[in-house]
């Protein structure tokens, strides 16, 4: 193996992340990195995984705190990871590799060490270490052991990403993969209520569960972490045991996935569903929404977030809403129900022209207002995001455990249309203040431009904990009985949705070259 | 004959740098023309002013004797454009590309389905139903690109560099297809780097050296009867010959190569 090359490798690709912060976004995105960095030391510090340990030596059970910090990090960094693609952006393919003189142990090396030196890698290693340096500092721990088993344990947790980010890939792309996706989100999403309900109920299921645990990487790492001393080949074992079927198993997945599925030579088949679709629009605009609803429906990455964004609806509104009573349903449902239309879409519609690569200066030569092609991309993102909202509203009728009142259905969807207006609204001022050149081939890694990140993170955020605090505060039944006040938001969205298209449309003719020097790659 | 292209002090600038400089030009119609220039001269630069995809800094612009503006609709419907980089919608099928560009320039659908139907075929790219642009070769992607330009058989048509990765065959057919379309009256403004195919396929040609400056225009027609062109006291007896003469273009030793 070439491991100067590897190296080499690595250091490319450092640089060319810094390459990115010479860009205006860039700079922002850098400014906002090191603020995050900053936070989190003082996190690690003061309530995390530092304090953590301080309280788990001082309460004596370091193994039980040590278990519950590693596991929770270790889902968060993994589910962080593939929901947001932060961390799992694949910097160069096996494909681009083979350029280089490197044998295939130097390729896997060198893609497996530029994915887990990914910043968002090494802040999850910061917070593991905060707490194996806690517990040596403690003297409850071995500071060495400690770091050899949070070194293993950020692998595994890399490597479980990895394995899911391709293997969703891999499915998203097959056919019948999406309705195995589909089951999987739904699996995913009930999980944790049914697993809850389970070891509450049935007697001895918690000691059988705890006793599968010792057996994951997590566990395992906490156990060498808090008991330096006892089986350390056998929890070694197990992290390196974890390790190697991580590898063989995304090894099998990617074989798979990179099997060629190139279409054979076929005669050219008209299917005009999109276009039928397409004419419920002016003659002018028909052709264009046909193929912007095209790019929407053949993405894997809008098909990934469109069947999950239902379960993804379920899990917001039922996970541990019900307890003082069915009502508290609705007032976590609203919160659901502003943003599912949009979950859907967002990965295209929050920058609407960055997956047209050279196609965006085709626009501009077509004999159409410029405005046009703002508002058909726009109104293929209302329309996708609409059958959601939808949807969400025909599941909400007939399975949600609450009485019939037509106030709340009503509420329900002047929350479902406000939303998909608000968002898609402020979706045409990222896709042209923020563009950002995105490939449409991958499922996975965060593609998006730092203003759609914005919008998305922090969409999901204040529509989430906005319902959980009206809930914790006001509580449903004034909520209820504000009913009506749905109505007018959602007309106010609206407006802000029409005065956005209509402002967004000069804005895109007078920045049109700013955003062809974006989306061909040349800022 | 109203000229297909009046070009008058058209400068072009991005920030402090210079892509075009108070170019002036004019293309008869009818012609084969042929736009040449070293690289980075703005010769893409300008396709992208005289399409609309470019708002020029300075200058006016006629087309097709008429001013051109960004908000010459009704004069884009009768261009046809194959930019540099194609400008293909990747995740579109060929013939659903086709059809599309025809939609949008107002051919009716059954129109605009007959002639995706023909052009797939002279392309030669008829087993191609189930491929998306993005898997297509250069090669393909090229043909689907100078498809897309003339499906609604415009008057004026802009090819920037049409000929790079096609093979013989399909650069003989679209050579035959232009030299129809010029004798129709129809104009091709085109750019290229192959200096023999302009020689053979070109009535016109401009030269520019960087940034944008018009350095050359004539007829090259004399290169075919007379063997000869004469440019300020010299003789030329190849386009490239004229061409390396304007442009100060020289050839780099590399002593390890």
């Amino acid at each position: 193996m070439n491991a100067a090359l590897v190296l080499h490798l690595v250091g490319l690709r450092y640089k060319l992340l810094w390459a990115q912060t010479r860009t205006r976004n860039g700079r922002i995105a850098l400014f906002l990195t090191a603020y995050l960095f900053a936070l989190l030391i003082l996190l690690l510090m003061t309530a995390g995984g530092f304090a953590a340990a301080l309280a788990a030596v001082k309460s004596g059970r370091a193994e039980t705190i040590a278990q519950a910090v590693l596991g929770g990090l270790f889902l968060n960094a993994l589910f962080g990871s593939v929901v947001t693609g932060f961390g799992i952006n694949i910097a160069f393919t096996d494909a681009a590799l083979r350029r280089y003189p490197l044998n295939a142990r130097g390729r896997l090396a060198a893609r497996h060490l530029t994915g887990i030196l990914e910043p968002v890698w090494i802040f999850v290693l910061g917070l593991y270490l905060g707490l194996s340096t806690g517990l040596y500092v403690m003297g409850a721990g071995s500071f060495w052991l400690g770091a050899a088993a949070v070194l293993l344990l950020l692998i595994a947790d890399y490597l479980l990403a990895r394995v899911f980010a391709t293997l969703i890939e891999w499915l998203s792309r097959v056919k019948g993969g999406t309705a195995i996706l589909f089951l999987m989100l739904i699996g995913v999403s009930l999980l944790p209520a049914l697993l809850t309900r389970r070891l509450a109920h049935a007697h001895g299921a918690k000691d059988a569960f705890m006793a599968v645990l010792a057996y994951t990487p997590p566990f395992a790492a906490a156990a060498l972490m808090a008991h330096p001393g006892a089986a350390l080949l056998h929890q070694f074992g197990i992290l390196a045991a974890w390790i190697e079927a991580l590898l063989l198993l995304l090894a099998a997945i990617e074989k798979q996935a990179a099997r060629p599925h190139g279409a054979a030579a076929a005669a050219v088949k008209w299917d005009n569903r999109y276009d039928r679709i397409a004419s419920i629009f002016s003659p002018a605009m028909a052709p264009l929404v046909g193929r912007t609803l095209r790019y929407y429906v053949r993405s894997n990455k809008v098909r990934f977030n469109y069947i999950a964004a239902l379960p993804a609806m379920a899990f917001l509104t039922f996970n541990n809403a019900g307890e003082s009573g069915p009502l508290h349903y609705l007032v976590r449902a609203l919160g659901a129900f502003t943003i599912v239309g949009f979950l859907g879409t967002a990965v295209m519609s929050t920058n609407q022209f960055g997956f047209d690569s050279s196609g965006f200066r085709r626009y501009f030569l077509l004999p159409i207002a410029p405005g046009a092609i703002l508002r058909a991309s726009s109104y293929t993102a209302l329309s996708v995001g609409g059958s959601l909202v939808a949807g969400a509203l025909l599941l909400w009728l007939f399975f949600a455990p609450v009485p019939w009142d037509a106030r709340t259905d009503l509420m329900l969807l002047s929350s479902g249309v406000g939303g998909l207006f608000l968002f898609n609204a402020l979706s045409i001022w990222t896709s042209l203040l923020s563009p950002r050149a995105t490939s449409f081939e991958t499922t996975f890694g965060n593609q998006l431009s730092l203003g759609a990140n914005v919008l998305l993170i922090g969409g999901i955020l204040v529509t989430v904990f906005g319902a959980i605090a009206l809930d914790k505060t006001v509580g449903p039944a004034v909520v209820l009985s504000y009913w009506w006040a749905s109505i007018p938001a959602a007309v106010l969205a609206f407006a802000f949705y029409f005065v956005s298209l209509q402002r967004g449309a000069a804005v895109f003719v007078s920045r049109k070259e700013r955003l062809l020097n974006a989306l061909e790659g040349r800022n | 004959m109203t000229p297909a292209i009046e070009v008058a002090n058209l400068s072009k600038k991005y920030g402090e740098t210079t892509a075009v400089e108070n170019l002036s030009l004019t293309v008869p119609s009818g012609t084969l023309f042929g736009f040449l220039g070293p690289n980075g001269s703005g010769k893409s630069t300008t396709i992208g002013c005289l399409t609309g995809l470019l708002d020029p800094t300075a200058g006016q612009i006629r087309i097709l004797g008429e001013p051109f503006n960004d908000g010459a609709v009704a004069l884009k419907k009768r261009m046809g454009v194959m930019p540099e980089s194609l400008g293909l919608f990747d995740a579109l099928y060929a013939h659903e590309f086709l059809f599309f560009q025809a939609r949008m320039f107002g051919l009716d659908e059954e129109t605009a389905r007959r002639r995706t139907g023909e052009l797939l075929d002279a392309m030669e790219l008829q087993g191609t139903g189930k491929k998306r642009l993005s898997e297509f070769s250069a090669g393909m992607r090229k043909r689907v690109a100078f498809a897309a330009a003339v499906i609604h058989a415009p008057d004026l048509i802009f090819l920037d560099e049409p000929f790079e990765s096609i093979d013989p065959a399909g650069v003989a057919s679209i050579k035959q297809w232009l030299h129809k379309i010029a004798a129709q009256g129809r104009t091709v403004f085109l750019t290229t780097h192959v200096l023999e195919t302009v020689e053979r396929l070109c009535s016109q040609v401009a030269i520019i050296t960087k940034p944008g400056k018009l350095v050359w225009q004539g007829d090259i027609g004399a290169l075919e009867r007379d063997g000869i062109i004469i440019h300020d006291g010299h003789e030329f007896r190849t386009l490239e010959q004229l061409f390396l003469h304007l442009t100060g273009e020289r050839y780099a030793e590399l002593d390890w190569l």
